[in-house]
């Protein structure tokens, strides 16, 4: 088993230039999910997902790479629009404001299964209470 | 020695026999052909003198990449049995000029004495694995090359990376954050150096980790880890 490997590409070697590209959208695309993580995107908490098919193409991994920086940027503002219009969620941070966002999404589809979603309502109670304190 | 002419007194070959004896640090007479061994073995001794001390890091990674593969395998448990012998042998560079000869011949023979085995057969077998090394030289420096990676060429990886599956793990998943490439196993299409003990050494499942940087001279270096 090959356990570690360096290797040292100039310029001119034509036949890896490919790779390299590939390689380096591959790590931008990687640090722009960190990023949406960061942010506390609900998509992207603790996800673990293949970036490509095989044989995917440089302009592949281009696109998904320029539809990343819409959804980040997209998040971006549309958190600070929530925050700007509800004050008070500026009391969660960016993951707590992500797991209440997960709370009502399983609220909600359990709202179309269950006939008491009131049971249910626990997933986000707590984050309710941080935000709006005792009078709930 | 006491020698009169060509012949010895057969009263002093006794102690004319135990002084040689120990001028060779006791070793047994046919130990001795170990010297007529290494001395077709110059290119083994000059391989362990490349080596150096990296011998043992490489030769642990080397003995998994030619799991079953015999006859790889054989010939790099060969490498690393003889190792230690070749190595005394490799320890006459470092003798200060001013030494007596006669110490550097008794400390050296008493020194190969103690890794040469005493047994007829078991020597045999020894002395067979130096000149098997020594005949498939090449192969072994081919093996021991970090560059050629035991054969499998740079290309033939990148390409299988290329058409690889990149695996992208996020900081909240519990084995931490991180992103892999997965290898295709099955190009397309075969690079024109291709051949099929490339897939012999082949993990069959195993992912890179890989960190590019910008390297001087507006190159690159690629660090690949196996998981």
């Amino acid at each position: 088993m090959i356990q570690a490997m360096t290797v040292y590409v100039r310029d001119a070697a034509v036949e890896v230039i490919h790779f390299i590209e590939i390689c380096k959208l591959a790590q931008e695309i990687h640090n722009l999910r960190l990023e949406l993580e960061q942010e506390g995107h609900p998509c992207y908490q603790g996800d673990s997902s293949a970036l490509n098919e095989s044989g995917m193409s440089r302009s592949k991994f281009q696109e998904k790479k320029d539809e990343l920086q819409v959804v980040l940027a997209d998040w971006k503002e549309r958190v600070q629009e929530v925050r700007n219009e509800h004050p008070r969620l500026l009391m969660l941070d960016r993951r707590q404001l992500s797991q209440l966002i997960r709370g009502f999404f399983v609220l909600l589809s359990k709202v179309s299964n269950s006939p008491s979603p009131i049971l249910s309502s626990q997933n986000i109670i707590s984050f309710l209470l941080l935000v709006k304190g005792t009078n709930l | 020695l006491i020698v009169v002419g060509n012949t010895i007194p057969l009263t002093s070959a006794a102690p004319a026999l135990q002084e040689l004896e120990g001028l060779f640090g006791g070793l047994k007479s046919w130990q001795l052909e170990i010297f007529h061994v290494i001395h077709e073995a110059h290119d083994v001794i000059e391989f362990f003198r490349e080596q150096h001390y990296e011998f043992d890091e490489r030769s642990r990674m080397v003995t998994q990449e030619v799991q079953g593969y015999r006859f790889g395998s054989e010939l790099v448990n060969y490498t690393i049995a003889v190792k230690d012998v070749i190595v005394q042998f490799l320890s006459l560079d470092r003798i200060e000029a001013e030494t007596h000869w006669q110490v550097i011949l008794t400390t050296f023979c008493k020194n190969i004495g103690q890794l040469l085995p005493v047994e007829r057969k078991e020597l045999d077998f020894k002395l067979k694995m130096i000149e098997n090394v020594q005949l498939n030289i090449q192969e072994i420096r081919t093996y021991f090359s970090l560059r050629s990676s035991s054969g499998i060429s740079i290309p033939f990886i990148l390409q299988l990376m290329e058409q690889g599956v990149y695996q992208s793990q996020l900081q909240l998943h519990p084995n931490g954050q991180g992103m892999k490439n997965q290898p295709s196993l099955f190009p397309s299409f075969p690079p024109s150096h291709f051949n099929i003990q490339n897939l012999l050494f082949f993990p069959k499942n195993f992912g890179f980790r890989i960190v590019l940087e910008q390297g001087a001279h507006k190159g690159y270096l690629l660090r690949f880890w196996s998981r």
